[in-house]
């Protein structure tokens, strides 16, 4: 059992590094990004609640993009839009984290969502023609791809050191000694 | 422990949304409708609504700079343009109800529609 603050300060460090070079990663389809940054969001959300996945999360925006010179520009406010309507649909369905959704429905979610809030978002706020929900399965998908891939990733460090952090039990060492 | 990480609900959720995005994709395939009528806007004039069926060229001048567009055989083009890019031009020939071209440089826009003309013309915040 570790102190929270400082791991929280840690983890959003690690958020806006990984926010700010996935930007700078070339990928072959346009305005597809794997997300990873939603990876910390995940882990603090199981680990710590809501609240400090919120503070986060801002935290990350922010200095995620004074870091790459998106400040105030159109992606900003898509990020952040998408960001927050992600963590929010995240945290209305964490009740049923452990018991009947994993990371995996967690993270899917939240990605979905955060394509869906963008599409939503740069329609009302930039390109105002219907044309742009073209776009929406392709999106859906993308969302279902890396949404698997968040999840299980999340699922192997919580795995390995969730109940190292929080004050959970460990899973191997009751079995351990169960067996 | 190992095995059972992936829980009822995500199952349910990934299906969901696949079966979802499938299906979005193919009702967008699917219902695409040939256009009657094509409607031409240029910034500084006022709107036209053209039939598909006339074979006509229409010449547009503004203080921008000038567009010809071409109506033929149920399509409709845009010929020349005053812009340096020509990407109006490359849009090539537009058939189907929703396709559009834009010619950025002289603020104009020709768009294929159906026989009713679309409800909203304007968005406001």
């Amino acid at each position: 059992m570790y102190k929270k603050i400082p791991f929280l300060g840690i983890l959003a460090a690690i958020a806006t590094i990984i926010f700010s070079i996935e930007s700078l990663v070339p990928l072959p389809v346009p305005w597809v990004r794997i997300g990873l940054a939603n990876l910390v969001t995940v882990l603090i959300l199981i680990w710590w609640g809501t609240k400090d996945a919120f503070f986060v999360l801002f935290l990350r925006i922010l200095l995620g993009s004074l870091l790459i010179g998106k400040f105030l520009q159109p992606a900003f406010f898509l990020s952040l839009s998408g960001g927050c309507g992600s963590l929010l649909v995240m945290a209305l369905i964490l009740r049923f984290y452990p018991r009947w959704i994993g990371l995996v429905g967690l993270s899917v979610m939240g990605a979905v969502t955060h394509n869906l809030v963008q599409i939503l978002f740069s329609f009302l706020l930039y390109i105002h023609h219907v044309k742009i929900f073209t776009f929406l399965p392709f999106f859906l998908f993308t969302g279902l791809l890396t949404g698997c891939l968040i999840g299980f990733l999340a699922h192997l460090i919580d795995f390995r050191l969730g109940h190292k952090i929080t004050a959970r039990e460990n899973p191997t060492a009751l079995k351990e000694i169960t067996t | 422990m190992k095995n059972n990480w992936v829980k009822i609900g995500d199952v349910v959720i990934v299906s969901v949304i696949l079966v979802l995005s499938v299906t979005l994709l193919f009702v967008q395939r699917t219902n695409r409708e040939k256009g009657s009528m094509v409607l031409i806007r240029m910034s500084g004039l006022d709107d036209q609504v053209v039939p598909l069926e006339e074979n006509r060229i229409i010449e547009l001048k503004s203080s921008r700079g000038e567009v010809s567009i071409e109506i033929k055989d149920q399509h409709a083009c845009i010929l020349h343009s005053s812009c340096p890019h020509q990407y109006c031009v490359k849009m090539g020939q537009l058939t189907e109800i929703g396709e559009i071209a834009v010619c950025v440089p002289n603020q104009c826009m020709i768009e294929i529609t159906g026989n009713q003309p679309s409800v909203v013309d304007a968005y406001t915040m």
